[in-house]
Parts: structure tokens; sequence; C-alpha cells
């Protein structure tokens, strides 16, 4: 009588363990999942900044005439294509894409460029965001900025 | 009897008894949840760590565009003062010019590529000299030196970007030349007492 009543408390013990197991790891592999999103989305932050720097940067330098694998817009942007690992892709493949805005302005002594670059992802939402400026002034002038 | 009582001392042994599953599963969440903690606590850092360096990217960026919008306004200024003030010095050479041809021998106006006399010609280079500075000022530039001025714009609260211009003479082949341009602390920041140690980073 005593051992049975022995099995039977260490089968409902048994029982409530695995149960209670079962929801704290239902629990803890969320906290793992979300850790997870947080990184890739601090991944993907990183390398879209990165990114849009660098061809603000070329844009500086070289001119557009500097961009490589552009994909000019009727509305006079441009698109690059990356994909999951923020290698450049086609347009089908891609998962992130970066659109690049240069609007010059002429003034008297040069040309006043207006640089801005937005990543995205591809459902759409942005990523990374950076605007910023640089001046060419004409042959006599100065030093470009 | 002997065996009944190493039957009962086996039983004993194995340890999974009322009770020791229980200690087990605690102890193995309490592992899997120090991980789990663990991880999303690094990976919040490191989201934070890294939402800052962009936002100080963004700042520095958009401080560099308003410093190139300033000096593309003073380049406009100062090609305009160039423009009149190299007339009002080509009017003073042929107001000169026959004066040191005939003190010159008799020289004819061809040979006399610039006139030399210096009491007669710096008059229109430093009026441009003048003019251009108070452009400058005008447009919110400090005039750090005698052809040097520099404008500061505020990054973010402790760091601002420092831009700093050596206006060229009238003469020279350019107007100006970028002497520097750095981020630098904000005079008399401090570190907050709230543990942050750093003031935003240069570019």
């Amino acid at each position: 009588m005593k051992k049975r009543y022995r099995n039977t408390a260490f089968l409902v013990e048994l029982l409530v363990n695995i149960l209670v197991f079962s929801i704290s790891c239902a629990i803890l592999v969320g906290l793992f999942g979300k850790a997870g999103q947080i990184a890739r989305d601090t991944h993907a932050e990183n390398f879209a900044g990165a990114e849009a720097q660098s061809l603000i940067e070329i844009v500086k330098a070289r001119g557009v005439q500097g961009l490589e694998d552009a994909d000019a817009q009727p509305d006079g942007s441009l698109l690059f294509y990356y994909d999951e690992d923020w290698q450049p892709a086609s347009g089908a493949d891609a998962a992130y894409t970066i659109r690049l805005v240069v609007r010059d302005e002429a003034t008297v002594a040069g040309v006043l460029s207006h640089l801005s670059a937005v990543a995205e992802s591809r459902d759409g939402a942005e990523v990374f965001s950076i605007a910023t400026a640089s001046y060419q002034p004409a042959s006599a002038g100065g030093d470009a900025l | 009897m002997n065996n009944t009582k190493r039957k009962t001392r086996t039983g004993r042994r194995s340890g999974v008894g009322t009770g020791t599953t229980s200690l087990l599963m605690i102890f193995t969440v309490l592992c899997f949840a120090t991980l789990a903690m663990l991880s999303l606590s690094t990976a919040s850092s490191s989201q934070r760590i890294q939402a800052e360096g962009l936002l100080n990217a963004k700042a520095v960026a958009a401080a560099k565009g308003e410093a190139a919008v300033q000096v593309a306004k003073l380049d406009t200024d100062l090609a305009l003062l160039q423009e009149y003030y190299t007339l009002e010095y080509e009017k003073e050479i042929a107001a000169v010019t026959p004066q040191i041809t005939s003190e010159g021998g008799g020289l004819p106006e061809a040979d006399v590529p610039e006139p030399v006399a210096p009491d007669c010609v710096p008059e229109a280079l430093m009026d441009y000299d003048n003019a251009a500075l108070e452009a400058a000022e005008r447009l919110g530039w400090e005039v750090t030196g005698s052809y040097q001025v520099a404008l500061s714009l505020p990054v973010d609260e402790s760091t601002e970007l420092l831009t700093e211009l050596e206006l060229q003479g009238l003469g020279a082949t350019r107007r100006y030349e970028v002497a520097r341009q750095i981020t630098r602390l904000v005079d008399g920041w401090t570190p907050s007492e709230d543990g942050q140690l750093w003031g935003g980073g240069a570019p």
C-alpha cells in the first residue's frame, strides 16, 4: 500500500515537473527568439548605416558617376539592392534597398548637392536614414566640402 | 537479511525519489533562464550602443551638410566681391600704369606686367580682404585670424563641428581653403554622473 502511494506521488510529481518545465521552456524559447530578433535588427541597422554612409561618401568624392550597379528610378533617385547578408543583389532577390537622392543646386560660385539615403527592408519598414550636403566650388573656388 | 539491506541501499542510491526530479527541473530551468536573460541583455545592450553610434553619425552628417551650405553661401559672397574688386583693381592699375611707365624711363605699357609701387596698388586688395571678412561675419562666421574664419555647429549636447577656412587674397588662384573640419567637445562640457563617459565620438 505504501509502495503504491510512493509510486503514485512520484508519477504526479513527474507530470507536474514536465508541465512546469514545458511552460518554462516555452517562455524561455520566446526570450531566445526575441534576443535573436534584436540581434538581427541590430545587424541590419549596422550594415544599413555603413552602406548608406559609404554611398554618400562615394557621391561626395566622385559624383553620381562613381556609383556602380545603381538602378535609376523615374523620379531621379537611385536604388541599390541587398540580400539578407547585405551583399549586392538583384531587385527580385532583395531583402533590403537603399534609395539615394541627389539634388544639385547651382550657385553663383559652384554646385551645392543635397544628399539623402534611406534604407528600407522588404516590407517597407525604414531601417536607417541619413541626410547631408556637399559643396563643389567652381574651378577657381576652393576646396570641396 | 543481508539481501534486504542491499536492496534498500540500492534503492536509495538511485536518487530518483520524490523531490529529486523537482530539484533537477528547477536547476535546469534556472540555467536556461540565466542563459536567456544573458542573451537578451547582450542583444539589447548591443542594439542600444549601435543606435547611439548611428544617431551620432546622422547628427555629424547633418552638421557637415549645414557647414557645406554655409560655405556655399560664403563662397557666393566671395565670388561676387572678387568680381567687384577685380574691376576696382584693374581701374587702379589703369590709373597707375602711365605714372609707372613715365617714372620707369618710358617703358611701353605692354612691358609692365603688374604695378609694383606698393603705395598705389594694395588699396583694392585690402578693401577686398576687409569686405571678405565682413561678409563672413555677416553670415555667422567668427574671425579667428587675419585671414581665418571659423564656424561652430552643434552636433549634439556634448559635441560640435568646427569648420575653419583660410580666406585667400584677391590675386590668389582660389577664394578659400579648408584649414580643418573636426568634431570637438563643447567648451565646458563634462560627463554626466549617470555613467556615460564618452562625448559622442568623432566621425
